[in-house]
């Protein structure tokens, strides 16, 4: 944009040859400088986006930090160079989280190009979920980028499963120590299981419906779509072991430890969907109207219903404190009756309050 | 050490500022916030502790809960921080101005150095009303204690928000008002079920001193009871 390398007050104010009153506190006034400018470059880039004529493919350094870091920084600088460009302002308020991270803009994405280096992964997914799209939709590379996914899904839900099942070494039940210290791998088995299983279990409905409805995705398309929305809810419950292990360290109560991971879950797969939603709507080259929104949210449910029965089976997952050590419980009962009776066990007194 | 004193100050007062120091960064600027942080909190809570002090049950008496609650103060809302740390950097990536890990990790000490502050300022009051409750005035003690910390927290909210709003302009990225209020009740629900653990915070005259009561049940659980006995 209109900026020259004249305009920079910053480092001059440092050098201290202006006769202010701020002199005496050079950091402040720097802080008061990048304030001004980077209000200067978003006036800038609001006029050049209300002209459509002419889309400016602006240097993504000179967006970010316009002073603090001159056009050589830029490698150094990734957190926000890369950002600022991949979040194109043209998309106005009220879509989905991951619409307004930048998916379905006016200009296309890049495909994403995942670094070396499992955490590097992580973080790239958690940043440009929008050039994940994009790589879903121009089914480019996407045998290596399912791999990725996969290795993020696997890593991220053992772990949670790890300090899910060592929720049950804290809450004094009357199991024995083998019985729990095997339910913690146990159970660091299970979660992985959950999200691979469920994902194995929509895929073929999802890829004959979709090749019916005239969407004609490839088969690696549909397991990438699917990997990356296992990754992305893997991560988000990763995200939240901490606070599961810091509670099942503090209360010592089975429902509330329950109900709490039911809750995260839930997070996750929220979190989840609106990915898969986001980019399914990035794919479709028309736009969804009519059959085939109905078709998307049928999805949805359908997947939500296979989640949420395959938990039910594969349970024991924290174990219950009253009940020895089993693999899998017998088939009994359902996932929605059993939540209910927690919260009503946890919020009704002993004596039916 | 003044010199960032006034920094500090200064983006708390002008969240114009606070955003650019949170994006920016200054050397050393977290390992001061993190002592400023405990610093201010533990003052708050040597004002919360002195009311169960007494010269009569010896020399340990006189000075011991005073010192155990200064302590768990800022242990409260910093380990609370620390749990909740990767949960929040998650969400900021998902909702929020996606911040790097260290500038999440500044913006969240800046603004609970926010609330400290508030909170540090009405330590002289607390510790007049400590020094001058008599012994059964227990209850009206810890009122007066939910009462400050509620005006303090209503204090320093105001500002948060304006850190946020300021920190996701200067990204360039919109933080949208939700992000806030998410993070805000994550915080709360891991830092209500942390005090709830650090129990007993003031002390009553009617038993022998504790500094930690047993771990069992869960704040929510508490106040479901409470509120079933109550009605």
């Amino acid at each position: 944009m209109g900026k020259s390398k004249d305009d920079k007050p910053a480092p001059r104010r440092r050098g201290g040859n202006g006769p202010k009153a701020e002199d005496d506190l050079p950091v402040e006034s720097a802080l008061d400088a990048a304030v001004a400018e980077r209000r200067i470059s978003r006036v800038i880039r609001r006029a050049a986006e209300v002209e459509p004529a002419e889309p400016e493919p602006a240097p993504a350094c000179e967006l970010a930090e316009p002073e603090l870091a001159p056009v050589a920084d830029c490698p150094n600088r990734p957190e926000s160079a890369p950002l600022a460009s991949l979040a194109p302002q043209t998309r106005s308020d009220g879509g989905t989280i991951f619409e307004q991270m930048g998916a379905p803009a006016a200009e296309p994405l890049e495909p994403a190009s995942f670094p070396r280096g499992f955490w590097g992964q992580i973080d790239y997914l958690l940043n440009n979920p929008g050039r994940v799209m994009a790589s879903l939709r121009a089914d480019e590379g996407l045998v290596e980028l399912a791999r990725v996914l996969g290795l993020i899904t696997v890593v991220m839900s053992v772990a949670y499963g790890a300090v899910m099942g060592a929720s049950n070494l804290l809450l004094g039940s009357t199991m024995p120590l083998w019985g729990k210290l095997v339910l913690v791998f146990v159970t660091a088995l299970k979660v992985p299981a959950l999200f691979l299983l469920s994902a194995g279990i929509v895929y073929s409905p999802i890829y004959v419906s979709n090749a019916f409805m005239g969407a004609r995705h490839s088969w690696r398309q549909v397991l990438a779509l699917l990997l990356s929305t296992t990754a992305i809810s893997a991560t988000v419950l990763a995200s939240m072991a901490s606070v599961a292990f810091f509670f099942a360290l503090t209360s010592t109560n089975y429902d509330f430890i329950k109900l709490l991971n039911v809750a995260i879950f839930a997070y996750a797969g929220i979190i989840g969907l609106q990915f898969l939603l986001g980019a399914v709507r990035l794919m479709d080259p028309t736009p969804m109207v009519g059959r085939r929104r109905n078709l998307l949210v049928l999805w949805l449910l359908l997947y939500i219903f296979v989640g949420t029965q395959l938990a039910w089976v594969l349970r024991p997952f924290i174990g219950s404190p009253n009940e020895e050590f089993q693999l899998f419980r017998e088939r009994r009962g359902n996932f929605y009756e059993s939540v209910l009776h927690s919260a009503g066990r946890m919020f009704v007194d002993e004596d039916g309050r | 050490m003044m010199r960032r004193l006034q920094l500090w100050w200064g983006a708390l007062v002008r969240p114009d500022r606070g955003g650019a120091l949170v994006l920016d960064g200054q050397p050393g600027l977290e390992l001061f916030l993190l002592a400023l942080v405990a610093l201010l909190y533990g003052v708050y809570g040597a004002a919360m502790g002195l009311f169960r002090c007494g010269w009569d049950e010896g020399w340990l008496m006189a000075w011991l809960p005073t010192a155990i609650s200064a302590l768990k103060l800022p242990f409260l809302y910093l380990f609370s921080l620390a749990v909740c740390f990767y949960p929040l950097y998650v969400l900021n990536l998902m909702f929020g101005p996606r911040l790097r890990p260290a500038q999440c990790l500044r913006l969240l000490l800046l603004a609970i150095s926010a609330n400290a502050a508030a909170i540090a300022s009405y330590a002289p009051f607390s510790a007049f009303f400590a020094l001058t409750t008599s012994r059964q005035g227990y209850s009206f003690l810890v009122l007066m204690h939910v009462a400050v910390l509620g005006l303090a927290a209503l204090a320093s909210l105001v500002v948060i928000g304006l850190i946020f709003r300021a920190t996701g302009e200067a990204a360039g990225r919109r933080a949208r008002p939700s992000f806030m209020v998410v993070w805000a009740l994550l915080y709360a629900f891991v830092g209500t079920q942390m005090s709830w653990v650090l129990r007993p915070w003031i002390g009553s005259w009617t038993g022998p001193y504790a500094m930690l009561r047993p771990r069992g049940g869960s704040f929510i659980e508490a106040v479901w009871h409470l509120l079933g006995r109550v009605f």
